[in-house]
């Protein structure tokens, strides 16, 4: 004889409750262990997301220009170990992959189905290495045709065999906003037979950039995609290098210097024969500052040109069309060198002639200014004749003309395919034959300080550098200048992958802890049935503690037999539930992937499982459990055993408890008003968080009044007792405790539930109102190729066809993009550098709600907030609290590292954060500092637009329709900040789901009180049966006691969760009536039916035989 | 002779819808060494509270109980438990027997009460013999369940005398029986304590129980009188 076999022995005979008992804390641990597994299953998705996305690349280089494809190999060899310094035989060989990337959109052959911000990537066999599963195959099959990745057949209902058209943004050549470019020069489409669709494990999916659209690929191969580009023939060119293996962003660092050659930087050295000169060019034509810095400081002699098309040299009423004019230090041909001061202007004899012009004269010339947006703006300089020289040397060079294609290649001047328009009628045919004979030979030289004044734009100033033969040959002066500049200075940057890897497969949130925090209140409803079975156990075994004590068992030891008993069950229950718990991950899984797609972003969830989730999960049930029951015995042992013993002992309330109550109630009652006035008077954003706190209160004061009601009736009504009802309302105030706890968790649970769900997010009722998330536009676009024109010009809208009816009926902010990752709530993964967006402050004036700004003395626009000087490296930034906070886990006055263009690192310093907004997913800078940054990025890919409301489905037609060869994509903006809201709605869903179960849990919970309530009172249903109850009777008043401590609950929890509505009461149109009316009437419907089982089960059997036994 | 069993003052109020109500006014016996004593009394006179005080299942609101020269009502839970295990044995109107154990385990659950392990062979003996005495030796390993109420209230006797207390307290042990079980159950109470040498104390309303008491006292509002029957 021993505990363990009283313990055997009870285990044996109260096997029912046991297994019950059980059974709640298995469900409890089902939910925790199935809640922290997804969070398991989230990071697994994202890991091999981050894996199907990068393959094996463990660094990319990028740059803004063209590089030759040559270059991969060269490095490629260099970074090779030599034999004997393998590290493992395991790792990957070092790989280089060239890759041509830009950006478009795809249509399927008959144009029915588009999609945009698509990847068009030129590759070769060597890319199919770096991929997740590596295979060569795959190069042999597009050698003709394109492939495409899974996830674009998918969105194109694609499959191989089938044409598709694709889009691009033109690479190469000259930036896409310089005046001279034209227009149909900035993009490129082309045709193609679908090889292949790639599955993510062969590399489809590359993208270096975390998105939700991320993978949507068009692979073809490089020399055809090369040969599309406005670069220089016969040479592949790239502007990506993917590289794998055993090599790290310092080795790369240190060895691409070493390979690199001047045509990687898209210059070219040249002998010009005459006047014998060495020229380095750009294919930009425009040499960018950067490098002209870094060779004039280090290369001597160097002597720096610009040559620049003037559309009129004016000498009085003369005047001559269309010419270049050139700006240089010093003129080395000539015997001795002239010099111009600013105001100053030597022109040749043709030039002289044609204008009637001699020194001393003034000559205007009139230009386009290289501005934004290729708007055609004309200014003016004047200049004074210094000397005119004759038409040979200097004053006949057509070496001086840069290399514009779209000039150089024709054969006269009426071939000219400039992007500005060019008046025919003015070209006359002495200009003919100047264009014959010396083609762009400059007219007019004036000095190097006034073309920077004049002509300075992002893209450089210089169109050449000349070097002195005698100073250097080819060679030396190819060898001098690599060492003078590097590839950073040319745009190249390195990008550590494996790190970016890492961190994109954290998710922006912790979604074990908080589909955990979901679901709570399901572990808590479980937990609590758990306790209450105890209870229910315990209470039957009350006499047994008595006697135990009696016999001198202490407290502890009698916890000590319990808990022999006990704790097994609760072991493996928690463990059982455990394993259970697989099943909840995936039903969760299943849900995120269905019905909840929304708060997943659309990815499809993966099933994976950590055995140390498991483990806490086991443990943590057990502990939770372990409390639970703890709490449950110790009611009982801390009763003297005396009353253990005499079950007929009822305690007695101490006198004041009514009183102080009330008192509490009425305090929070007032103290709930108060709060919502005064959440009347302060901004939306607090007024949600007052008005929950009012509701809160209201619960508790209810629980306060019902508490006192109970109390009072239980002990002082006296008439109470006689009606059935009365007895019935007696009866729930006989154990006080039990019952207010029965009432006020479920009030609590509808309360939370209901509270949280009227909470789902609206798109605002006027999208027209300026201050609203979307900041009084209506229509949001994007284009997969960049927008060069400013949409406002009515000149652009004519010649693409944009009417709108009245002239004010179209206002246009444009959006420079720096493309990165998204850092909005649809892409799970944590952003590291998010997408940039560049706008005019002004033209942001008054639009959108700020939710924080620094704590300084804000400007008058707050938008001015981006024009802050913050120092050098410094750029304020603004952006939507979603994508702040949530995003990027930082808060107003944090910083950002980002890396520019040329690979520099600057800050930017978060100045604002906006309320609920359609700008989610990026950050907001000035245009001027994003230019500054990223000086080579041409054109527009975004747009805010005003339009009526009422016309904003056609006009967004209209744009889509003419805009198609930009791929122009149009949504409202409505549309687009429901698209955000069905992330947090869906969280709110999931929440109102979990918590819905946690509430029929608790009902069942609800079922066990009648039970208990019913075992206590046996003896009395004997003694009423007796002198003439019926059966339905009794039923019925047991049941109307319950019903009516259910009932209470739901109203009070309601009524709380109307206060805690409180601001969204006023837009009573919007909220989800159906949601709340279903889900209320489901849970007292529930409710009742628990509570009838329950009663209906006591009322059975011989209510007489307790009698009998006395 | 010194009592070896004092009850001085005792006094028990309870706090009720009028204010305190006191059951016990200033209660004093003594009691000698294997003396036996009935405290008789109307239903609801405080028998039962008394005997819970003495048997320190209660605490009085006043006075002392002093057991063999030692105060017991200023014991700590922990000292008052081990006192009722070794000292103390009760037999209550319900037999409290568990349902889930054997006729002989519910008899040796007092041996498992004390953090030392007590040698169970010894008490095994022990039980098997008292079982024999009171008729139970066929019914070692049947559960309450299948005895009759007599035989339930002898096996609650018998654990009441498994670790010898000195003082045994029964609060109407044949409360629950019909007439003849009653008898054969007070016969049993009278003889065990005879053979054990205990001092007993009996609170009953049964005048037969009461008169197999050497000593007689009524408890009449809350005072105990010596009585004569």
């Amino acid at each position: 004889m021993n505990l363990i076999g009283i313990t055997k022995q009870g285990l044996r005979f109260y096997w029912k409750t046991h297994l019950a008992t059980g059974l709640a804390v298995l469900v409890a641990a089902a939910v925790l262990a199935g809640a922290l597994a997804v969070g398991d299953s989230i990071k697994a998705t994202l890991t091999r997301r981050a894996q199907m996305r990068l393959g094996r690349v463990g660094t990319a280089v990028q740059c803004p220009g063209l590089f030759r494809a040559k270059l991969a190999a060269e490095l490629e060899e260099k970074l090779t170990p030599q034999q004997g310094q393998v590290a493992s035989t395991n790792a990957l060989q070092v790989v280089v992959a060239p890759v041509l990337r830009t950006t478009g959109f795809t249509e399927n052959a008959d144009g029915t189905v588009r999609v945009g911000n698509i990847q068009i990537l030129g590759i070769d066999e060597r890319y199919w290495k770096l991929g997740p599963q590596s295979s060569t195959r795959q190069a042999e099959e597009i050698k003709e045709g394109a492939a495409v990745s899974r996830a674009l057949a998918q969105r194109l209902g694609l499959k191989a065999g089938q044409e598709i058209v694709v889009r691009m943004r033109a690479v190469g050549g000259t930036p896409a906003e310089t005046v001279l470019t034209p227009e149909e020069q900035t993009r490129v489409s082309f045709r193609r037979t679908v090889a292949r669709v790639v599955e993510d494990e062969a590399f489809g999916g590359f993208d270096l950039y975390s998105r939700p659209d991320s993978g949507l690929n068009v692979f073809v191969p490089l020399e055809e995609l090369s040969a599309m580009t406005d670069a220089e023939g016969g040479v592949t060119w790239a502007n990506m290098l993917l590289i794998g293996g055993a090599v790290n962003t310092n080795d790369i660092r240190q060895t691409l210097p070493t390979v690199w050659q001047l045509e990687d930087a898209g210059l070219e050295l040249r002998l010009v024969d005459w006047p014998r000169v060495l020229e380095l060019r750009s294919q930009g034509v425009f040499i960018p500052d950067a490098i002209t810095q870094g060779i004039q400081k280090n290369v001597g002699g160097a002597l720096g040109l610009v040559t620049y098309f003037v559309n009129e040299l004016r000498c009085g009423l003369r005047t001559v069309p269309y010419s270049f004019v050139c700006a240089v230090d010093d003129m080395p041909q000539e015997k001795s060198p002239v010099t111009v001061t600013q105001e100053e202007m030597i022109i040749n004899e043709w030039l002289a002639d044609a204008l009637k012009a001699s020194e001393g004269d003034k000559i205007e010339i009139r230009y386009f200014v290289p501005s934004q947006a290729k708007k055609l703006v004309e200014q003016a300089g004047t200049f004074t004749v210094k000397t005119v020289i004759p038409m040979m040397g200097s004053g006949a060079d057509s070496s001086l003309m840069p290399g514009y294609k779209a000039l150089a290649d024709a054969e006269n001047c009426r071939d000219w395919k400039a992007g500005i328009p060019i008046d025919l009628s003015k070209i006359r045919p002495e200009d003919e034959e100047y264009w014959e004979k010396y083609k762009g030979a400059p007219k007019a030289f004036i000095s190097m300080k006034a073309a920077r004044l004049l002509w300075s734009s992002r893209f450089g100033t210089l169109t050449a550098i000349r070097f002195s033969v005698d100073e250097y040959d080819m060679r030396s002066l190819r060898a001098k200048i690599l060492s003078a500049i590097d590839p950073w200075q040319a745009g190249f940057v390195v990008f550590d992958m494996r790190h970016t890897a890492h961190e994109a497969a954290k998710a922006t949130t912790d979604f074990g802890s908080l589909v955990t925090g979901l679901s709570l209140f399901l572990i808590a409803a479980s937990l609590i049935l758990a306790g209450l079975v105890w209870s229910f156990g315990l209470r039957r075994r009350a006499m047994q503690v008595g006697m135990l004590s009696a016999t001198g068992f202490t407290k502890g030891r009698i916890g000590w037999v319990f808990l022999l008993e006990e704790g097994p069950v609760v072991l493996v229950a928690s463990l059982l539930g455990t394993a259970a718990g697989l099943v909840y991950t995936k039903l969760i899984l299943a849900g995120l992937n269905s019905i909840w797609a929304g708060a997943a972003g659309g990815m499809k969830m993966l099933f994976a499982v950590r055995p140390q989730t498991m483990a806490l999960a086991a443990g943590i049930s057990i502990v939770m459990a372990a409390i639970v029951w703890l709490l449950r015995i110790r009611e009982f042992t801390k009763r003297p055993a005396a009353q253990l013993l005499d079950r007929t002992q009822e305690i007695l309330l101490p006198k004041g408890m009514v009183g102080f109550s009330l008192a509490g109630a009425v305090f929070l009652v007032f103290a709930a008003a108060g709060l919502s006035v005064y959440g009347t008077m302060v901004s939306a954003q607090a007024a949600g968080g007052m008005f929950f706190g009012a509701g809160a209160m209201i619960l508790i004061a209810m629980s306060l009044f019902l508490s006192a009601g109970l109390a009072y009736l239980g002990v002082q009504a006296k008439r109470i007792s006689s009606s059935r009802w009365g007895l019935a309302i007696k009866s729930a105030a006989r154990r006080r405790g039990r019952s207010l706890a029965v009432s006020m968790t479920l009030a609590m649970g509808i309360f939370v539930v209901l509270a949280t769900g009227i909470f789902q997010r609206t798109a605002p009722k006027d999208p027209a109102e300026k201050t609203s998330g979307t900041g009084g536009f209506t229509l949001w676009a994007q284009s997969s190729v960049p927008l060069v024109n400013d949409l406002n010009d009515t000149r652009f809208q004519q010649q693409v066809g944009i009417v709108f009816a009245e002239k004010g009926d179209f206002n246009a902010v444009s959006l420079r993009v720096q493309s990165a990752e998204d850092a909005s709530c649809l892409n799970l993964g944590r952003a590291q550098q998010p997408s940039l967006w560049g706008v005019r402050p002004e033209s942001l004036a008054g639009r959108f709600r700020f939710k924080k700004v620094l704590d300084r003395k804000p400007p008058a626009n707050s938008w001015e907030w981006l024009n802050l000087d913050l120092g050098e490296d410094i750029v304020p930034a603004i952006g939507d609290w979603a994508t702040v906070y949530w995003g990027l886990h930082k808060d107003v006055g944090d910083e950002v590292d980002y890396t520019d263009q040329n690979g520099r690192v600057f800050r930017l310093k978060i100045v604002a954060m906006l309320d609920d907004s359609i700008l989610q997913g990026g950050l907001v800078i000035s245009e001027k500092q994003f230019l500054k940054r990223f000086e080579n990025t041409s054109g527009w890919t975004v747009f805010l637009m005003d339009v009526p409301v009422s016309s904003a489905g056609a006009a967004g037609k209209t744009l889509t329709q003419s805009l198609g060869v930009y791929g122009f994509e149009v949504q409202t903006t409505a549309e687009r900040l429901t698209m955000f809201h069905q992330v947090e709605n869906t969280y709110i869903g999931i929440f109102m789901v979990l918590g819905s179960l946690g509430l029929v849990i608790g009902t069942v919970g609800l079922g066990l009180v009648v039970l208990l309530n019913a075992m206590e009172r046996t003896g009395e249903m004997a003694m009423m049966r007796a002198i003439g109850y019926k059966r339905k009777t009794l039923g019925l008043m047991l049941f109307a006691e319950h019903a009516g401590l259910l009932t209470a609950g739901l109203v009070f929890g309601i009524i709380s969760a109307a206060v805690a509505a409180g601001p969204q009461l006023e837009q009573m149109a919007n909220l989800p009536w159906k949601m709340v009316t279903s889900l209320t009437a489901v849970m007292w419907v529930n409710g009742l039916v628990w509570v009838g089982i329950a009663a209906s089960a006591t009322m059975r059997g011989d209510l007489l035989e307790p009698l009998r036994k006395e | 002779m010194s009592a070896f069993l004092r009850l001085e003052d005792i006094r028990k109020s309870y706090a009720g819808p009028g204010g305190q109500t006191e059951v016990l006014s200033g209660i004093s016996l003594d009691a000698g060494q294997g003396q036996t004593i009935a405290i008789v009394g109307p239903s609801g006179c405080g028998k039962s509270t008394l005997l819970n005080i003495v048997g320190l299942l209660d605490r009085p609101t006043a006075g002392k109980v002093i057991l063999d020269e030692r105060e017991l009502t200023a014991l700590s839970d922990t000292e008052a438990a081990k006192v009722r295990n070794r000292k103390i044995g009760f037999v209550f109107q319900m037999h409290h027997l568990l349902p889930q154990c054997s006729v002989l385990e519910n008899v040796l659950l007092p041996t498992l009460a004390g953090g030392k392990k007590l040698p169970a062979r010894e008490f095994q003996s022990r039980a098997q013999e008292l079982l024999e005495r009171v008729g139970l030796k066929d019914r070692m390993q049947h559960r309450p369940g299948q005895l009759s109420a007599g035989q339930r209230q002898r096996a609650a006797i018998v654990r009441a005398l498994i670790l010898q207390p000195v003082l045994l307290l029964a609060d109407e042990p044949t409360g629950a029986l019909d007439k003849d079980n009653a008898e054969q159950i007070a016969e049993l109470i009278v003889e065990l304590n005879r053979q054990e040498k205990m001092t007993l104390i009996v609170a009953t309303h049964s005048m037969e129980l009461a008169g197999k008491m050497e000593w007689r006292y009524q408890l009449t509002q809350g005072v105990l009188r010596q009585s004569e029957i």
